[in-house]
């Protein structure tokens, strides 16, 4: 199964929903490990950039994908595609947009404007790791339904 | 088997035109009258919680599928990331066919859009849209024959 974690720029929320489902991070993650999450913060923002997180030996991957503003409808018309396709059980897309608080996105946006800025990187590490609890709530109904579905 | 996914911003005009004029729902040689536009499939129906989906349009001669989707302001972002689904899914990326219909909108099927799907003023707003995509239809129409002979981007394979 391949886990597609949607957010605004793909590497917020996103790379800590994928690398929580992955094991990569545990619930209470150190800032410096978020830092080290792969695509944490280096996406250029353009809709459409996907980022490989993680895989797993059971198969299993994860992603990361940025899709702008409009997260929802992404995850919409990723999941009536991937019917057309006959995949909906191969690909599984998540909307963790809400995951964001509008200071990370200020944050990551001065640092694709202005250079790597490692305070504006740690910064929003920090600030997303109080968003852990949410996140980890996503992760978890995805999970479930997995399990509803394998089951 | 090929899919032609026609997107606009709404899904409720251009994109439904221009699958219209390739099912033969409306014709290719002749403007489209005013009824037969008001009475094809999902003209002007869209309603804000349907963007994104994906809705079935009918076969072509081909037994191709013909589909339609509003997609907002993606614009060409909404291609790039359904065939990064499509990558995923190990799908033959020359099978699907997006066509952005954005470009053939004009100024009074914006507005009368507008004025139809977001403040529900029907009368005046489909007035506006029907005469607009009245106008842009040669363009639709040479939009369709340029899908179905190939001349569009099917992606990389």
């Amino acid at each position: 199964m391949k886990f597609v974690y949607i957010d605004q720029r793909g590497d917020g929320a996103a790379v800590l929903a994928a690398a929580y489902h992955a094991g990569l991070i545990t619930a209470a993650p150190a800032v410096a490990d978020i830092v080290q999450i792969p695509f944490f913060a280096v996406h250029g923002g353009a809709p459409g950039s996907l980022g490989r997180i993680a895989g797993m030996e059971n198969g299993d991957e994860f992603y990361a994908l940025s899709a702008g503003k409009q997260g929802r409808l992404v995850t919409v018309s990723a999941a009536d595609f991937l019917k057309l396709l006959a995949a909906q059980e191969t690909v599984k897309a998540v909307d963790v947009s809400d995951c964001n608080p509008a200071v990370v996105r200020l944050l990551l946006r001065i640092k694709k404007e202005a250079g790597p800025k490692k305070w504006a990187i740690t910064v929003a590490a920090f600030v997303l790791k109080r968003q852990m609890p949410r996140i980890i709530s996503k992760v978890d109904a995805t999970k479930s339904i997995f399990r509803q579905n394998q089951g | 088997m090929k899919r032609y996914i026609y997107n606009c911003y709404g899904g409720s005009h251009s994109s439904v035109t221009a699958a219209a004029i390739h099912l033969g729902i409306l014709p290719d040689r002749r403007v489209a009258g005013s009824e037969e536009l008001l009475n094809t499939p999902y003209f002007d129906a869209q309603i804000a919680r349907d963007h994104g989906r994906i809705r079935f349009f009918g076969f072509d001669e081909n037994g191709d599928e013909v589909y339609v989707v509003g997609r907002i302001n993606l614009g060409s972002s909404y291609e790039k990331i359904m065939r990064a689904f499509l990558a995923l899914a190990g799908g033959r990326q020359g099978e699907t066919v997006f066509i952005d219909t954005m470009p053939y909108v004009n100024i009074f099927m914006m507005a009368g859009g507008c004025l139809s799907r977001r403040f529900g003023s029907m009368r005046w707003g489909r007035a506006l849209v029907v005469f607009g995509t009245r106008l842009a239809y040669p363009s639709f129409v040479r939009l369709v024959q340029k899908v179905k002979a190939g001349l569009v981007c099917k992606g990389e394979e």
